[in-house]
């Protein structure tokens, strides 16, 4: 479980701040969106989450951040990171570089906690498991495709099993295929793990699919907070710098002209989307 | 109340171990790679008469501390060593520490980010440059006194014209010519003086001018070092120009490189 | 641009712990270069040296690899030192105006086995061991874990930045930059490709701090290690010998030579 009470953070040599006054609570198992224009706080709000704020970017923080109660700023970052898993945009810069397999990247966190070499043997397997590397456990973490790389990136922190795993822009560098990787990856683990993910993510399609609920930032603070449904086909999107899913385009696009019922919610999703266009060419007397 | 040399000691080692953030450790690697990739484009690519393959050692020193420089500079030796295959130069390590070591002082001393009056600053450049000359006439006579006179000239002239400030010119001088002290004996006892580069022919012109092998070396090294540490300073400087000013301060000792200004809003 | 030109073999010398490697090397070349004359560093390099080296069937690029390094050398010194070599009084030949000089030749003879032994030694340990064996090996005998991981991070971060070196210059060039030509040109060209290179280099230093600390490299517990330990107790027994013995013969050249 996360809680922000009342989060007002600046950056050092700043005055405006990045997150203001931020209030809520993530409870565990969900898988949380965080949408926003470039600058909103996104990353900030992510880094808040995992303890970088206050402990590497310093800075002035007010309020508190609670994960699984206890204070991220009371706790050193080397022990928050056996709670909070944090996953970054390239996977280039997060290997250590200093391995040459898969398997032991993936095991460079574990050394660092001291973890002893059977142990860390059974959780770098099972982590490559899970993420479905285990055929290229040998090869040199630089040899694989940018899906795998993204995937090993998960792997590396999944070996520390956190409960809650934050994950800042994870796909912006991959292809569809290599997206379509990380999130099936991503909602198995979920399901048999019950961890509660938290995901930057602009490609919003995907979000309507994968995430239970979404907030949406603006100048550091919470503006929308719902679900997939209420804020994805929520009127002020892109005014708030979010492009709206392609489905909810072509349907605001359909009710503009008069042909989408005005009383009928906008899609988000393509399931709801095909059947929504679907009931447009049933005369209503025959509907089911 | 003075302190104890013992608490002085503890406090210096309390400032050396925070020097050393995961930042730091970030930023070695990093920088032990734009040398060797910087110098590696200079030398061999853009086939330019200078080595500059000591920026990233400075920038460590400037930002996290001379230990942190002198470690960058050292490992970057060792490291083009191994890539190029010639274990023969990884002696010159030694050279690098030292050339980390001393750009962390001058960037304690805050000659990075301090602006002299110009009649100041020309009279330091002045100096630095009087005593360079002065060594060199010394050590390999009035060839080797030409020579830094030459190099004193440009760096009053580009001082005199503030295209570069003059603390930054002094920082660099200096360096090279601990630089070349350094290096001189390594060159004269590993290498017989000559390193199969470039710079041989200056050797050859100072042996054949009536230095011994060491003096050879000594007035080969104080004209290359002084005039590539100057320029690396200068370049150094540009880059710390053009970063952010939010970036710098993360750094342990960034406080050291930049003006204090009033916060952005 | 390699990262190292570390050669796989299956010989016994590349079984051995690459600390005992590296003792070996460090003892011949301390027994080697504190002995004044340049018979003991030649005589090393071809009855130690030079069989260790077949006996890693690395022979072929050894030789390759020594010639690159020390030709150059070689014949810079050779002819600096034969023509100019201060206060020397034989000469046994003129060239033109040139004398060539009998202490000369000597002194780069002796620079010349001297410089043979240090990059002989050297190539055998580079080219046979992976440095980052060497680094996980010295961090097993108490170099901190932060020394050992900038050094292999950085040799692994050497082909991305020439990737990006490459990049960069690729693209000046076609916004027309010249890198080729006239001194000026080649001047010219230094800072449109150095400054975006080492700029973007840097911007992502923060990244990789947090991605280090997002797996616990601040932990001040005592670190394991993924890779097992290959040492063996008749290794270290050797390296201990070699140790004293190249101190005792380094020390016995110096006193009594």
């Amino acid at each position: 479980m996360i809680r922000f009470e009342r989060v007002t953070y600046s950056y050092p040599q700043t005055k405006r701040p990045a997150l203001r006054d931020v209030q809520l609570q993530i409870d565990e198992g969900s898988w949380v969106a965080v949408l926003g224009a470039n600058g909103a706080g996104k990353s900030t709000f992510c880094a808040a989450v995992a303890g970088f704020i206050p402990h590497h970017f310093r800075g002035e923080l007010y309020g508190r951040v609670l994960v699984n109660r206890t204070d991220t700023a009371a706790t050193p970052l080397s022990e928050l990171v056996t709670q909070v898993g944090f996953v970054f945009q390239n996977p280039l810069n997060q290997f250590s570089g200093a391995k040459l397999t898969v398997a032991e990247e993936a095991a460079f966190g574990l050394e660092n906690l001291g973890v002893p070499r059977e142990a860390m043997i059974r959780r770098v397997e099972a982590a490559l498991e899970w993420m479905g590397l285990q055929t290229v456990a040998d090869r040199s973490p630089y040899a694989l495709s940018g899906g795998e790389q993204q995937r090993l990136a998960l792997a590396c922190i999944l070996v520390l099993e956190p409960r809650i795993l934050v994950l800042d822009e994870p796909t912006s560098q991959l292809d569809s295929a290599g997206t379509r990787e990380v999130y099936d990856s991503l909602r198995s683990l979920l399901a048999s793990r019950h961890l509660t993910v938290i995901l930057v993510e602009h490609k919003t399609e995907w979000i309507a699919q994968y995430a239970d609920r979404v907030l949406v930032l603006n100048e550091g603070a919470v503006v929308l907070d719902g679900s997939p449904r209420e804020v994805l086909a929520h009127a002020d999107l892109s005014r708030l710098g979010v492009n709206p899913t392609r489905y909810t385009i072509a349907a605001r696009a359909a009710r503009d002209l008069g042909i989408w019922p005005s009383d009928r919610g906008l899609p988000v999703a393509l399931e709801e989307a095909v059947e929504g266009f679907r009931l447009l060419q049933e005369p209503e007397g025959i509907r089911p | 109340m003075g302190k104890t040399g013992l608490a002085w000691e503890a406090d210096r080692l309390q400032r050396i171990k925070s020097d050393f953030t995961t930042l730091t450790w970030a930023l070695i690697p990093v920088a032990v790679v734009i040398n060797i990739v910087v110098g590696h484009i200079v030398q061999d690519i853009l086939k330019l008469p200078i080595y500059l393959d000591s920026v990233g050692t400075i920038l460590v020193a400037g930002l996290a501390g001379p230990l942190a420089g002198a470690m960058t500079g050292f490992l970057s030796d060792l490291l083009w060593g191994v890539i190029f295959s010639n274990p023969a130069i990884m002696p010159f390590a030694i050279t690098a520490f030292c050339i980390g070591l001393v750009a962390g002082l001058w960037a304690h001393l805050g000659w990075f980010k301090k602006e002299l009056p110009l009649v100041l600053g020309m009279v330091l450049v002045a100096g630095v440059g009087g005593l360079l000359i002065l060594i060199q006439a010394v050590n390999s006579g009035p060839l080797g006194a030409g020579l830094a006179l030459v190099l004193t000239v440009v760096v009053l002239i580009l001082t005199a014209l503030r295209v570069f400030p003059a603390l930054v010119v002094v920082g660099g001088v200096l360096t090279g010519l601990v630089a070349a002290v350094v290096s001189a004996p390594i060159a004269a006892f590993v290498f017989g003086g000559v390193t199969g580069s470039g710079t041989d022919f200056l050797v050859a012109l100072f042996e054949a001018t009536g230095s011994n092998i060491l003096q050879a070396a000594l007035g080969q090294g104080l004209v290359s070092d002084p005039f590539d540490k100057f320029v690396s300073f200068c370049v150094v400087w540009i880059l710390l120009r053009s970063l952010s000013r939010r970036y710098l301060v993360r750094f342990p000792r960034g406080s050291d490189l930049v003006q204090e200004q009033p916060i952005e809003a | 641009m390699k990262r190292s030109f570390f050669l796989l073999r299956s010989s016994g010398w590349h079984t051995l712990y690459p600390l005992t490697k590296l003792v070996v090397v460090m003892a011949v070349l301390l027994v080697g270069l504190a002995a004044p004359s340049p018979i003991v560093p030649l005589a090393l390099c071809v009855i130690v040296i030079l069989p260790l080296v077949a006996w890693a069937q690395i022979l072929r690029e050894w030789l390759r690899a020594s010639a690159i390094v020390l030709l150059p050398f070689a014949i810079s010194v050779l002819l600096i030192q034969t023509l100019f070599f201060p206060g020397a009084t034989h000469s046994f030949m003129s060239v033109g105006p040139f004398a060539l000089k009998e202490e000369g030749l000597f002194f780069a003879f002796g620079t010349i086995a001297r410089l043979l032994l240090l990059a002989g030694a050297g190539l055998l340990l580079l080219l046979s061991t992976h440095p980052a064996d060497m680094m996980h090996a010295l961090e097993q005998h108490g170099l901190p874990p932060a020394l050992a991981y900038i050094a292999v991070a950085a040799l692994e971060l050497v082909p991305q930045m020439q990737a990006r070196a490459e990049s960069i210059a690729d693209a000046q060039r076609a916004r027309g930059l010249e890198i080729e030509g006239s001194f000026l040109t080649r001047v010219r060209g230094l800072v449109p490709l150095l400054a975006p290179l080492v700029l973007s280099a840097l911007s992502d230093v923060d990244e990789r701090a947090m991605a280090l600390e997002a797996r616990a490299f601040s932990a001040r517990r005592a670190k394991t290690s993924f890779k097992p330990l290959v040492d063996t107790k008749r290794q270290s027994v050797i390296r201990w010998c070699l140790v004293c013995g190249a101190i005792v013969f380094a020390a016995a050249e110096v006193l009594i030579l």
